[in-house]
């Protein structure tokens, strides 16, 4: 009884299981963010990126909150999703904060107190003919390391 | 008969009318759903606001599935109190099984409006679900289709919640009904009791149709100030995660564990155990009333979250205050600052002639599309519920004698 309807069920949860939506196969990763000259210098700001992302047969407008810094020399991003249970953090005045789980953050995005199990996801960018592009990525909330997964 | 065995026979009763409701009344539902990201929240609205029976549905399916996990609880207290599980072990297991599917059709159901409360309590589970030791991300994976929300995020707990969940819980139900057939038999000859059953079916009907099950406003991924709640039965398993922050595997894992396998292993535990029912139920009930009362007193401080029409209401302020204002004034004159400086035909909101010469079509049609050489368009940044809700809060605002 057990064997036939475990493969009865078999095909269904084969294609359950291997049907993921992993990162996005896109061309061009790099979205647009905007000019450097219109960053706030020497201080935090905050920017929505928004872009088109393909899931399976879907398109979707994607809207991803960013917190950047710029300084003289080079410009950090920081993903707003908290790496604990993916929350949005907010700037405070000791860096940034998850109201989920209260979660704390220093300025460079390590962890202050609370749960979190990893820094502060710092995004990869690039600057050409005087634009900032950010390669946006999610990463798996909860664990110590940075698995892509979108 | 004793009163613990007539309290069972009701719960009985009760969870088997409930659970017939929360079927027909989803099998209703169903027939106009849609299960994705983009159509849910539409498909949900449609239903509590534009169709002729959808309201009923909703809070039908909503009220009955509530009560449902109440009488089945009861059921199952009297079932220990009354020692039948050590008696009969298959009948426990059974009623067990088929309270856990309850809980996994509530859990799985929780997502499907996609709005607001839906989307990030989701997103709260199985987040908790993620921190169950060893398999927690495997089996969140496999629910989700991937490591985040995505668009088989919605047919996968459709599918689960409406039809797999929902066919094994027919199945147990099925299996448990063998053994107490003649009950039932004797209850549904009982011409008193059938009058009673559907008399009590019809004033549900009548309570429930003012109540209106929960809709809030659509999903929003990019909302920082959300608060999402849980229903008052998860309440409390809410309250315990706060206390175990530091350590999330505890209440995704220790206490599951703890928890099934007290519930799995009642029939064989030893006498004295036994002999301790009543003061297990009670001390559950009341560490369950304990952190659920907890869990309100931590509420009372958060930002209430708005339903969808105060959502809209508060959203056509919002949007009043941003696009209309400059011309059309914060009264409502036409008077506002763009209006003077370019001396443009702003009508008057607060005289009766216009309201006399305008409908709500015509209004709809000015926002969306423009009008004359002054109004603008507002099309593409307004949706049709957003337009609706903006004429709504002006008429509210600015029209004479205005009646709601």
């Amino acid at each position: 009884m057990g064997m036939i309807v475990s493969f009865i069920s078999a095909p269904t949860i084969h294609f359950w299981w291997t049907d993921k939506s992993g990162p996005a196969k896109i061309d061009d990763p790099w979205i647009d963010a905007g000019k450097v000259k219109d960053l706030p210098k020497d201080q935090w700001g905050n920017k929505m990126l928004l872009f088109q992302r393909q899931d399976r047969w879907a398109s979707f407008e994607r809207e991803e909150l960013i917190y950047i810094y710029r300084s003289a020399q080079d410009i950090t991003v920081f993903s707003a999703v908290c790496p604990h249970a993916a929350c949005l953090i907010r700037k405070n005045d000791e860096g940034f904060g998850c109201p989920c789980h209260k979660s704390s953050f220093s300025n460079d995005g390590i962890v202050l107190s609370g749960p979190s199990p990893r820094s502060l996801d710092r995004l990869n960018t690039k600057v050409q003919n005087g634009r900032l592009y950010v390669k946006y990525e999610k990463f798996r909330p909860g664990t110590d390391t940075k698995e892509v997964v979108g | 008969m004793r009163p613990s065995q007539r309290i069972l026979t009701l719960s009985a009763i009760a969870s088997l009318v409930f659970l017939g409701l929360v079927i027909l009344s989803g099998w209703g539902m169903a027939g106009s759903y849609v299960p994705s990201l983009t159509d849910a929240f539409p498909s949900t609205l449609y239903m509590e606001k534009y169709s002729s029976g959808g309201h009923l549905l909703r809070s039908i399916h909503y009220y009955s599935s509530s009560s449902l996990v109440f009488s089945g609880f009861v059921f199952l207290c009297c079932f220990y109190i009354s020692g039948f599980a050590a008696k009969y072990s298959k009948s426990w297991i059974l009623g067990v099984v088929l309270y856990l599917l309850i809980i996994g059709s509530a859990f799985t159901g929780y997502v499907l409006p996609m709005d607001q409360n839906a989307y990030w309590g989701t997103k709260v589970r199985l987040g908790i679900m993620d921190t169950v030791p060893l398999v927690g991300t495997t089996i969140a994976d496999f629910l989700r289709g991937g490591a985040t929300f995505n668009s088989s995020t919605l047919p996968r707990f459709f599918t689960l919640h409406g039809s797999v969940f929902a066919t094994a819980i027919c199945l147990c139900l099925f299996l448990l009904s063998q053994s107490s057939k003649s009950v039932f038999i004797k209850y549904l000859s009982d011409q008193r009791f059938n009058i009673t059953l559907l008399v009590s079916i019809v004033l549900f009907f009548v309570l429930i149709n003012s109540f209106s099950a929960r809709l809030e406003l659509p999903a929003d991924p990019a909302d920082i100030e959300y608060n999402p709640r849980p229903e008052w039965y998860f309440l409390w398993l809410f309250q315990f995660g706060k206390y175990v922050e530091w350590a999330p595997w505890i209440q995704s894992g220790v206490l599951p564990i703890l928890g099934f396998g007290f519930l799995f292993s009642v029939p064989w535990l030893k006498n004295h155990v036994q002999k301790r029912r009543s003061a297990i139920v009670v001390s559950w009930c009341l560490a369950w009333l304990l952190l659920t009362g907890l869990a309100v007193i931590d509420d009372k401080d958060l930002t209430h979250n708005p339903n969808y029409s105060d959502g809209m209401a508060f959203d056509a302020e919002k949007n009043f205050n941003r696009l209309c204002i400059d011309c059309h004034g914060s009264g409502g004159l036409g008077d506002g600052s763009e209006t003077q400086a370019f001396d443009l035909q702003t009508p008057n909101f607060t005289v009766s002639d216009f309201w006399n010469n305008t409908d709500e079509q015509q209004m709809i049609i000015a926002i969306k599309d423009g009008k004359g050489n002054d109004m603008p368009d507002f099309g593409e940044s307004l949706t049709y519920e957003q337009i609706l809700a903006l004429i709504y809060h002006i008429e509210k605002s600015f029209k004479p004698n205005y009646q709601e």
